[in-house]
């Protein structure tokens, strides 16, 4: 891969690809790929993260045409992640996990990692976009306060705001959900 | 924002960078909301991509090129999917058919054999024709 393609802009390379270049999408990939399977770990069944991650990049490939640059190309992948996340839901007749507690504590067959990592999509599912995105681009894509900022437009302490608030609700869906689900093993026994 | 919700931002911020690079220790003192991150840290933070996935990708990437039609870059017979633009691609139609409308002659000889009737008529009908297959053929090609 070319050094010089490494150094350019995510917005320069959508344009250059856009020119027919494909060295610039191949660097864009390789500069995203870890973000967007990061960010489908947190979103979706084990199993099917790495088969969502090649649909959305193919995806970016075929709708590449429309960026126009408005929107950040981050911010712009991102919304294509959300619409990627909803359609392997709507394929599978399912939603975001519902209540995977209740199947996990009658069957007793998933270790606690998996409970806890359903329970946070739950939570993650149930907040408000800003919320989950500032979150995912934390924790799933490890990106500092500093380019969340950046590529949210806000300042660094909006961002620590919002980000301390997320947390604050996800924690509170966290508690309902369990108690939720509490409520639902201790009435089904 | 008040300054002590300045100061819980802040120390909330501070704890997560310090736990994600394993700089916090585990005897200094945790702020609220520190279970929920190192929650969040355990279930979010995810392991990074196979290789596997990455030449996968790439060949994936390379065949859709090839059976693509990004390079050259596609030419669209509509000029722009902008919104303004778009519209101001079927005003210059609509343009073009009333000036065809008015400039064309209507006192024409009738040849026989052909079809009679107002031209003007015709012409607007056919413009309206030729706008509808145009609006419908790029509501085909979006999907």
């Amino acid at each position: 891969m070319s050094i010089l393609l490494e150094t350019l802009s995510d917005e320069e390379l959508a344009r250059m690809t856009q020119t027919g270049d494909r060295a610039a999408f191949e660097t864009l990939c390789d500069r995203y790929l870890p973000r967007v399977y990061g960010r489908l770990c947190a979103l979706l069944p084990p199993e099917a993260v790495e088969d969502v991650t090649q649909e959305v990049f193919l995806a970016a490939l075929r709708g590449i045409a429309r960026y126009r640059g408005e929107a950040l190309f981050h911010t712009w992948l991102s919304a294509l992640i959300r619409h990627k996340v909803a359609d392997y839901y709507r394929s599978q007749n399912r939603h975001p996990p519902t209540a995977p507690l209740d199947s996990v504590t009658e069957q007793q067959t998933a270790s606690d990692a998996w409970e806890e990592l359903s329970l946070v999509q739950v939570a993650l599912s149930r907040l408000p976009v800003h919320y989950q995105e500032v979150l995912l681009m934390r924790f799933a894509e490890g990106l500092p306060f500093e380019q969340i900022a950046r590529l949210l437009n806000l300042t660094l302490e909006a961002t620590r705001s919002r980000y301390r608030r997320a947390v604050m609700a996800i924690a509170q869906e966290m508690e309902t959900h369990r108690h939720t689900a509490s409520k639902g093993s201790r009435s089904g026994s | 924002m008040n300054e002590d919700e300045r100061l819980q931002d802040n120390a909330l911020a501070a704890f997560t960078d310090r736990l994600l690079t394993g700089q916090w220790g585990a005897e200094e003192e945790h702020p609220p909301l520190a279970d929920i991150v190192e929650a969040l840290k355990r279930t979010l933070v995810p392991p990074p991509p196979p290789d596997r996935l990455r030449r996968h990708l790439h060949e994936r990437i390379a065949t859709e090129w090839a059976r693509s039609s990004i390079s050259p870059r596609r030419r669209s017979w509509i000029p722009s999917t902008h919104p303004l633009r778009r519209w101001s691609w079927a005003i210059a139609l609509l343009a073009i058919a009333l000036l065809a409308t008015l400039l064309l002659p209507t006192n024409v000889a009738h040849v026989s054999g052909t079809a009679v009737g107002d031209s003007r008529v015709l012409i607007l009908l056919a413009a309206l024709l030729v706008m509808a297959v145009a609006i419908a053929a790029w509501r085909v090609s979006r999907r």
